[in-house]
């Protein structure tokens, strides 16, 4: 019993060191990212994996991976015999570290030329690549494609007989070509612009990738944004000890922060004698600027790098012009082939210079200013090149720079002038216009009748004032011009810088429609007989043109009381002697060239002098008494009363009808309501019939 | 005057025309009532006047009728 005991014993001690054994080798696998599928035959794999061709030992190159030193020139992993005995295991986010299956551990690197400080690139064999199956997506390595490889050499625990499962993800393509150093630097700028720019160092990064040291990271994003917000930035990380430069482009968000975007530039495609970045730096205006860099999480090698975000400022300054009265180094000019100008009055009449710094062609009126000191016409003018302050400051002449050439003058706005009727003119409304391109300040404009050639007199030069108007002296003859046809014309007097230049054009004063004056059309106050005062009955006819006329005769006698020429003259007046009667009134204008006649005839009376108040206060008292009295009988004879009581009647026979019409409406509506009484009756009856029927 | 207004007026006209026969025929009405109760021939002028009241009433009762047919109509 005992001997069944401890053998039993024995076999469950057995089995528990044989679970804890395996426990361990399934921990020690695990550890390593080596996952073990299971036995052949019972393959738990995608069966629509392609299948690789079968590895032949004697016949290479049948490797699945490709390694390269210099990222050009890829060979099979078991080229030269060295890599025979290796095997590929992926760690992480998918960086591929190339191991040997002999070294005794697995962490340890292969350096496959043995030194240590050249690193090289791993890559999956095109051949091998099927369609549909590309970097990104998971391969199966057929066992039995290793066997071979793995029999003999250091891992002799691994079984031969699984499947070991690799997922291969692509590496962003910047990171490809891009190693960085244990500092990042920002690319310095020696032309003088960027002068005040610091140094990245505080930015720094881990260890370079050499020998077994721990990698840095292998991807940035950088972003540089102005604080003003007001420009683009390009800007790069230079390799420490390395002529290769990293760019990438930068706008400006909605924030009006500048985030890099887009891809990297690749720097293969830079020439590399190109110093591509600071050329971009260098346009950077004045101002400062906060540089941040930003750094991807990423995966070297089994180590895991966080994210990080380093900001630093720099400052871009002005750059002066001149070096005393010289220009300053770095600065240089052309002029064109043929520097002449045309004179135009303004003192930004130069030719075009090209201006450069180290190279960098200057943005004329961004990053300066060209104006001339010499306006006139003249052989030797001068150049002022104007630094704007936001890339350079300062001022430089570029003495006898180029010649000025009288200009052909010629109308900016043609001569025109604002018609008006006779007598109308203002100066207001009646504008004389022209505009010259040279001498503006010199036009003046001339008057001539149709077919003289002597101006209008006081209208030989008008000159404008400063509002566009003509003087009042000037305005004045214009309003008495006849009506009828005119020439205006406008000059300016050339000079050394401009050429004569003169214009005109024909235009009419219309003839003016005549009216009365609206405080004073044809009239005259009536009077009675013998009453007649010249103030109070004054006589009234003033026209807007000519002198009124006013001829007043008997409009039965046709007896002239009162006349005046056509001048206004009084020539008869009898209106204080004239007796009772209708008098005729008429007020004439003849007309003229420049205005229309006008004429108006009315009536009005004389009458006998009227009655005293006393008299018209008896009248008006005796009317009303009048009807008082025929108010009186009627009411004494009752006709009052029966007016009245006939009103009474209607009024009565009006509410009768009403109310016989109501009673009506009534009565009709009563009867509806008993028949509709009497028919619910009926359907109540009826209903209760049939219940009890049921 | 509307039709509605004439035919109200000539109503009203006719209750009051009605209103007054029926006054004068109760006169003659009385003295039929007290010949009834006595006991004694009703006097033949009385029956008489009480006759043409009443026939006169009817008449115009029925075209009072008439009438306020025709007013129901228009309202």
């Amino acid at each position: 019993m005992k001997q069944k005991l401890r053998t039993s014993s024995g076999i469950v001690i057995l089995l528990a060191l044989l679970g804890i054994v395996c426990l361990s080798l399934g921990m020690f696998f695990t550890v390593f990212g080596i996952t073990y599928a299971e036995e052949a035959g019972s393959d738990t794999t995608d069966p629509s994996a392609p299948v690789l061709p079968p590895y032949d030992s004697e016949s290479e190159p049948n490797a699945l991976w490709l390694v390269s030193s210099n990222g050009t020139d890829f060979a099979p992993l078991n080229d030269g015999g060295t890599f025979k005995y290796l095997y590929i295991d992926v760690t992480g986010n998918g960086n591929i570290v190339v191991k040997q299956s002999n070294a005794g551990e697995h962490n340890q690197y292969v350096f496959f030329d043995g030194n240590a400080a050249t690193e090289y690139t791993v890559k999956l064999n095109p051949d091998y690549v099927y369609e549909g199956n590309k970097l990104g997506d998971t391969y199966n390595l057929d066992d039995a494609d290793y066997s071979d490889s793995n029999k003999g050499v250091g891992e002799k625990e691994l079984s031969l007989d699984v499947h070991t499962t690799v997922t291969v993800q692509a590496k962003a393509s910047s990171t490809d070509t891009l190693t960085l150093s244990k500092t990042w630097t920002i690319a310095t700028l020696s032309n003088g612009i960027t002068s005040s720019i610091v140094d990245g160092s505080n930015f720094a990064f881990g260890d370079s990738h050499r020998g077994t040291s721990l990698s840095a990271p292998e991807q940035g994003n950088i972003v540089v944004y102005d604080i003003a917000g007001t420009t683009n930035v390009h800007f790069a990380v230079k390799y420490e000890g390395s002529l290769a430069t990293y760019f990438l482009d930068a706008t400006a968000n909605s924030d009006g922060i500048l985030e890099v975007v887009g891809n990297p530039i690749d720097v293969s495609a830079i020439p590399s004698d190109s110093n591509y970045f600071r050329q971009q730096m260098k346009t950077l205006r004045a101002g400062d600027y906060v540089m941040t860099v930003t750094t991807s999480a990423a995966v070297s090698e089994n180590v895991y790098y966080a994210s990080s975000v380093d900001t630093f400022g720099f400052k871009v300054s002005s750059i002066a012009l001149c070096d005393g009265d010289a220009l300053a180094n770095g600065f240089a000019y052309q002029l064109p082939e043929n520097s002449d100008k045309v004179y135009n009055g303004t003192i930004y009449n130069t030719p075009e210079i090209t201006l450069t710094y180290n190279g960098i062609t200057l943005v004329q009126n961004v990053d300066y200013v060209l104006t001339t000191d010499m306006i006139d016409v003249c052989d030797n003018a001068n150049i002022v090149i104007t630094g704007s302050g936001n890339a350079i400051e300062g001022t430089y002449t570029i003495e006898n720079a180029f010649s000025i050439t009288p200009a052909a003058n010629g109308w900016a706005a043609i001569p025109n002038i604002m018609r008006w009727q006779y007598g109308s003119f203002n100066k207001q409304v009646n504008l004389l216009t022209a505009d010259a391109e040279f001498g503006k300040n010199e036009l003046y404009f001339s008057i001539y009748a149709e077919g003289n050639d002597t101006a209008w007199p006081g209208l030989e030069k008008i000159y404008l004032d400063s509002e566009g108007f003509v003087n009042e002296a000037q305005e004045s003859i214009l309003k008495v011009l006849p009506a009828g046809n005119y020439r205006l014309s406008a000059t300016v007097d050339g000079n050394a810088n401009y050429d004569d230049l003169s214009g005109e054009i024909t235009f009419q004063v219309f003839k003016g429609i005549n009216s009365w004056d609206a405080g004073e059309i044809p009239s005259i106050k009536p009077w009675f007989k013998g009453r007649y005062d010249a103030e109070i009955n004054a006589i009234n006819a003033k026209a807007k043109f000519g002198t009124a006329q006013v001829v007043i005769r008997n409009a039965v006698t046709k007896e002239v009381v009162y006349a005046t020429d056509i001048y206004g003259k009084e020539i008869t007046n009898a209106l204080a002697t004239a007796g009772v009667g209708t008098y005729e009134f008429t007020a004439t204008v003849v007309g003229t060239d420049n205005y229309d006649k006008l004429s108006t005839t009315f009536n009005f009376e004389i009458s006998r002098k009227g009655l005293p108040v006393w008299a018209v206060v008896l009248i008006v008292a005796g009317a009303l008494g009048l009807v008082a009295l025929v108010f009186g009988i009627l009411h004494q004879k009752g006709v009052l009363q029966m007016l009245t009581g006939k009103v009474i009647i209607a009024m009565r026979t009006r509410a009768n009808v009403d109310a016989t019409i109501a009673a009506v409406r009534a009565n009709r509506v009563a009867r509806e309501a008993e028949a509709s009484i009497a028919a619910a009756k009926a359907r109540e009856a009826e209903e209760a019939k049939q219940k009890e029927s049921k | 005057m509307s039709q509605r207004s004439k035919l109200a007026k000539e109503i009203h006209i006719l209750e009051e025309e009605i209103k007054l026969l029926e006054i004068k025929r109760s006169r003659s009405q009385a003295s039929l009532i007290e010949a009834l109760i006595s006991r004694r021939d009703p006097d033949p002028t009385d029956a008489e006047f009480f006759r043409m009241f009443t026939a006169e009433i009817e008449v115009k009762r029925e075209n009072l009728q008439t009438l306020t047919r025709q007013l129901e109509k228009l309202i």
